[in-house]
């Protein structure tokens, strides 16, 4: 019990800080305190490997964790989620996943580090639980080898940087591959998310083996009215241009302008002064590769930028998404078992790939060439 | 009459969680300011606002049944809807502007503060660790808590040179993204797995995957009267824990854990495009419930990056800019030799000659 200090003692330790505390919404929970206590206590977690669950009507979206003490708990089962890209959760979401919780769980859910919602019950409540996410809209997928849940970052819909509406074309993809987020039948998962811009706040081009960015071709687009108005007010003009990392911007004796053959298209200078806005030629830049575990010959790595730009017009997706399945065909005939994206491409090579797809090798795409003769 | 099929095949969109009215002003935005910590500004070219409140959850984004319907009732009274952060944070979209104060204060008196938006300490993203994950070396979430309770005056005000994003993964996986943070914590094992012949043997382990999957070939089989066996060479083992994965039945591990502390992960193409972090301490204690020797190395990063970074300047810009032999002498990093990448040196070693001294 949450009052109990004798009982868990370190778990109570993490209740007395300033900041929200996580063990008061355990606590608050029929989670098992138990074992995190145990894993505060001994410093290793109280569950283990090899925990298997397979329910028919579920083939993705089920797990579940076996225990090491289990005379607190013989396993524990979670749903997992997909959420609306973009992380947006109305009222009615947030109510409607604690009456989820609280009725066929444990009155805990966890928005995961990956973007999905998990929430912690038992096996025998899956099937009605899920039924009951179906009726509010709601469904569950992306565990194991599949593809895992599409992610955005916010979008249009609140920010000013967003060169396409990064949620909708993650819920594009999400819908017309949403078989392969449900039955798992890939040699790996794949994760794949979209971003609004190259700030890429969703970091999706280390995260994501492979990620669309919202790019724009042209330059930017320079208001000197809004730019002298922004002097007025404080703004620092030589700081601005110094701030290109490019050295692309130039004070032209009246005007500010961007040299056209120096602009990176990186955001800097958009980022600082609202004079400045993103080009019009919009579109998606495709990185592949980005991975964050320790695993494989690659590791962590950020990923290979293998298209520079595919443009989006009118908010038709159907050549992103041909893209994105093609490429996902490519990789789970061609990969070995439990090859992640960028340990596939680092083995095979960014040019075969390409090959496969059909797809230019724009120059854009090249850091140098070969500093060797072969 | 039977139910429908399962699965059933949903993807929700995103649109049914923002009111019409948001929705319409969508792609108006064109500029956005931080009023105060936690409370952003957006405008449209027409001169209207939006107003956004971010507050900091709990670690690891766990959230009662209760906590989400306080969410869910500030929401109805205060905003027009709300969105997780892609930090395991929490905003309130479209707070009325005349609702503000009252919402601040609300927010304030339930222990959720706003706060963690621009020139401040960012929610401290972590993964799941010994709440809920097997593989965890160390416990990621009660590392954030003691992290974000010793430096919550910087999540409330914005006094750093640029934003402080720090993240923990509790294991080799980095589920928790260590590895992308201006300051990045990541969990590690000690000890090389050990296999253990009877029980390896009786699980029919799948011996081809087992092998492939060690990404520095350190695992080769072994016929043995019994059938095949595996042994694991200590000198190239990582310790990455890819066979405990496949093959937990027959291989494990003795759980002594630490962490590595790394610095200047980044996303953003700005510069250098988005790097990882870069490791500087390499091996840190990390036994629940004592993490001094974690905070006391970041208070020092910290320390250093607030006297001497200039505005906007994120922690990778300024160590870029002041050089790694200033940085790791400065910070007290562990020896050189120690930071060099033991599988691909010739991305640590330096093949010019500018030398800073």
């Amino acid at each position: 019990m949450p009052g109990d200090s004798k009982e868990f003692p370190l778990c109570h330790e993490l209740m007395k800080g300033r900041s929200p505390s996580h063990v008061r919404e355990l606590s608050n929970s029929r989670y098992p305190l138990a074992m995190y206590e145990h894993g505060l206590a001994t410093g290793e977690t109280a569950y283990g490997h090899g925990g298997y669950i397979s329910i028919p009507e579920l083939p993705s979206g089920v797990a579940v964790r076996n225990s090491c003490r289990p005379e607190i708990i013989e396993e524990s089962a979670y749903l997992r989620i997909l959420p609306p890209a973009g992380g947006w959760l109305s009222a009615v979401t947030l109510e409607k996943l604690a009456s989820c919780a609280e009725t066929y769980g444990k009155g805990l859910i966890h928005l995961t580090s990956g973007g999905t919602i998990e929430i912690y019950t038992t096996r025998e409540q899956m099937v009605p639980m899920v039924r009951e996410l179906n009726a509010a809209g709601l469904d569950i997928g992306s565990t194991g080898n599949d593809l895992r849940c599409l992610t955005a970052c916010c979008g249009p819909a609140r920010c000013d940087m967003a060169l396409i509406d990064a949620p909708a074309l993650a819920t594009y993809l999400g819908q017309r591959f949403i078989d392969e987020q449900q039955y798992p039948g890939y040699p790996q998962k794949v994760k794949s998310g979209v971003a609004g811009c190259p700030n890429d706040c969703i970091r999706a081009m280390m995260q994501k083996d492979h990620s669309f960015i919202g790019v724009y071709r042209d330059l930017p687009q320079i208001n000197n009215e809004v730019l002298a108005a922004w002097q007025e007010a404080g703004g620092d003009l030589a700081g601005l241009i110094a701030a290109c990392p490019a050295g692309a911007l130039t004070w032209t004796g009246t005007t500010l302008a961007i040299v056209p053959n120096k602009c990176w298209h990186c955001m800097a200078c958009i980022n600082l002064c609202p004079a400045i806005r993103p080009g019009r030629e919009r579109g998606v830049a495709w990185v592949a590769g980005g991975k964050y575990g320790h695993r494989g010959p690659q590791g962590p790595m950020v990923g290979y930028v293998l298209v520079p730009f595919i443009p989006v017009k009118d908010d038709d997706y159907t050549a992103i998404g041909d893209l994105f399945g093609a490429f996902l065909e490519l990789w789970a005939d061609n990969a070995r078992k439990k090859e992640r994206v960028g340990d596939f491409i680092a083995r095979v090579g960014p040019l075969w790939v390409l090959k496969e797809l059909g797809l230019k090798v724009e120059p854009q795409i090249l850091l140098s060439p070969k500093r060797n003769g072969f | 009459m039977s139910a429908p099929d399962l699965p059933a095949g949903i993807m929700p969109d995103y649109r049914r969680e923002i009111p019409a009215e948001l929705l319409a002003r969508q792609g108006s935005w064109v500029w956005h300011e931080v009023v105060q910590p936690g409370v952003l500004r957006h405008l449209a070219a027409d001169g209207s606002e939006l107003l956004t409140v971010r507050i900091l959850l709990p670690p690891n984004g766990l959230l009662s049944a209760s906590t989400l319907r306080d969410l869910a009732r500030w929401i109805r009274e205060y905003a027009l809807t709300g969105r997780r952060t892609s930090r395991q944070g929490f905003e309130f979209v479209g707070v009325r502007p005349e609702k503000l104060e009252k919402f601040l204060a609300e927010l304030q008196a339930a222990g959720f503060p706003a706060g963690g938006t621009g020139k401040s300490l960012h929610q401290i993203k972590c993964c799941t660790s010994f709440i809920h994950c097997q593989n965890a070396a160390v416990d990621a979430p009660s590392i954030a808590q003691a992290i974000t309770d010793y430096f919550y005056r910087d999540f409330l005000q914005q006094d750093l040179p640029a934003p402080l994003k720090i993240s923990i993964g509790g294991c080799p996986n980095q589920c928790g993204g260590g590895v992308e943070a201006d300051i990045g914590i990541l969990g590690l094992y000690d000890s090389v797995p050990e296999v253990d012949e009877a029980s390896f043997l009786a699980a029919n382990i799948d011996i081809g995957l087992l092998v492939s999957w060690c990404p520095t070939g350190a695992i080769r089989p072994r016929q043995t009267e019994k059938g095949t066996m595996v042994t694991i060479d200590v000198d190239r083992c990582v310790r990455c824990t890819s066979c405990v994965q496949v093959a937990p039945e027959g291989i494990s591990l003795k759980k002594k854990s630490y962490v590595a502390i790394a610095v200047g992960g980044h996303g953003g193409n700005s510069c250098k495009g988005p790097e990882m972090a870069a490791i500087v301490f390499p091996r840190v204690p990390a036994r629940p419930l004592d993490y001094s020797a974690i905070i006391d190395r970041i208070e020092v990063i910290i320390n250093y990056w607030r006297r001497a970074g200039k505005p906007g300047e994120r922690l990778a810009g300024f160590i870029e800019r002041t050089g790694w032999s200033d940085f790791l002498e400065t910070i007290g990093a562990s020896p050189v030799e120690e930071l060099v990448d033991k599988r691909l040196p010739q991305t640590s070693i330096r093949r010019d000659l500018h030398f800073r001294y």
